[in-house]
């Protein structure tokens, strides 16, 4: 299996070249073109065990809850083309098995089909990231793609980093993290306008994104006339 | 102080390298990372009375964060909200205009204040204050979309709410495009119609255009 990233740029697109017995998953609704000899199944359920509350927890998460499985008919060459809803960058990352992946915030976009995708409980603190109180973890060995609203960037973490929250995109397992005011009291980081951030500490890697969705959502939601 | 801007001119992003000690001011809440051990602090923009009259008048933040440099240097990254590009000016003790959405960070050198325009300004679709930035050091402020920057020398009609930043040496008044039909049917509505000498910003979108053409997809 091959995964091209489309185009530079504010508008990104991955293209995942399937081979033999590949199988590719994504979240319902990202595929925008595909070979004529590829087959989409939709399942609740990735790689393992699962199903509907599976389902159900990827809802929570801020996720699909049915996935697309691709897979071509006569064995042979297949291609899949897949788009996240905003404009930004596409990202793969490459599991090795050694560390799990989290994602939040909706970046997830798709996976190898080797690759099991659960939803975590993050419990109160996920709460408080504004985010969602479930993160979705990739298990296993493949390839993996987040998307993002802007551009993403990847950070080394030895020791410490803050993030604002609806800034993250995906983050290694060994890291682990804190939710927390920023500044030194809780008075001023909610006088400064950033509230809540998270705080990774250990050892591994954070996909950041330029821009915040859901900021960009606050800004333009009070404009738009009233629903209902 | 080192930085860099990344990402223009669609996302542009700014990146601060804190040398110990080091200070920036950003538009609350544009904190995207940083070095866990920056300090941060609220702070009230050109005082008490004129940031609570910003507030109420023109709907912007009461305050400003202030980022510093810890013992070992560190790392701050700030983003807009909206996306576009970001570009700097540098003042040598000169003065420089920002509409209200379009300042990002200043140097610790900037002095920052809140002005009021006059009631023309209300028209302007950009609220009745702009920030003053004064004295030496560098300023940041971001687009929706691509920044062009124009060097004036006589008059140019600019579409209220595409202006990000200008010096204020430029005068403006607001107005029709040409006639009473062509206010009412061009599509442009008032326009602001600067003059004098000088440096001015715009932005190739605006947000109420956004907001007007998503407008009839909401539906209840």
């Amino acid at each position: 299996m091959q995964i091209e990233i489309l185009s530079r740029g504010a508008f990104r697109s991955a293209l995942v070249h399937l081979e033999g017995s590949d199988t590719f998953i994504s979240e319902s609704g990202a595929m925008f073109r595909a070979s004529s000899n590829v087959d989409i199944d939709v399942t609740t359920r990735t790689k393992g065990k699962g199903g509907l509350l599976r389902g159900v927890k990827r809802l929570l998460g801020g996720e699909s809850f049915f996935m697309s499985k691709y897979r071509t008919t006569d064995g042979g060459r297949g291609e899949v083309g897949l788009a996240p809803t905003l404009p930004g960058e596409v990202h793969e990352i490459t599991l090795d098995g050694a560390s799990e992946w989290i994602t939040a915030g909706g970046s997830y976009l798709g996976s190898g089909g080797d690759i099991e995708i659960d939803t975590q409980f993050q419990g109160v603190k996920g709460f408080f990231t504004g985010e969602s109180m479930f993160f979705m973890v990739a298990r296993g060995v493949g390839p993996m793609l987040v998307s993002a609203f802007g551009t993403v960037r990847e950070l080394e973490v030895d020791g410490e980093l803050t993030i604002d929250t609806s800034h993250l995109v995906a983050y290694e397992g060994s890291l682990q993290y804190t939710v927390g005011k920023i500044a030194g009291s809780w008075v001023q980081s909610f006088l400064s306008g950033e509230g809540l951030a998270i705080h990774f500490q250990g050892r591994g890697r954070v996909y950041v994104q330029s821009h915040a969705p859901s900021e960009f959502g606050r800004r333009l939601g009070p404009l738009l006339p009233q629903r209902g | 102080m080192r930085s860099e801007i990344v990402g223009n001119p669609d996302y542009g992003e700014l990146i601060f390298h804190l040398a110990p000690g080091e200070t920036v001011r950003a538009v609350s809440g544009a904190m995207n990372w940083m070095s866990t051990d920056v300090g941060v602090k609220a702070r009230l923009m050109g005082g008490f009375v004129r940031s609570f009259a910003r507030k109420f008048l023109g709907g912007a933040s009461l305050f400003i964060s202030e980022f510093r440099g810890p013992s070992n240097g560190g790392q701050l990254s700030l983003a807009p909200t909206l996306p576009g590009a970001i570009q700097s000016v540098k003042l040598d003790g000169g003065t420089f205009w920002l509409t209200a959405g379009s300042f990002l960070s200043a140097t610790s050198g900037i002095d920052l204040r809140t002005k009021f325009y006059g009631f023309r300004a209300l028209f302007s679709g950009k609220g009745a204050f702009l920030i003053q930035a004064s004295g030496r050091g560098e300023v940041w402020f971001n687009a929706y979309g691509a920044l062009i920057e124009r060097e004036l020398d006589g008059e140019l009609i600019v579409d209220t709410g595409h202006v990000c930043a200008f010096d204020p040496s430029l005068d403006y008044k607001i107005g029709g495009m040409g006639g009473l039909k062509q206010t009412l049917f061009s599509g442009e509505g008032l326009v602001m119609k600067f003059s004098g000498r000088g440096c001015i910003y715009l932005q190739t979108r605006n947000l109420g255009g956004t907001v007007g053409w998503l407008s009839p997809f909401c539906r209840g």
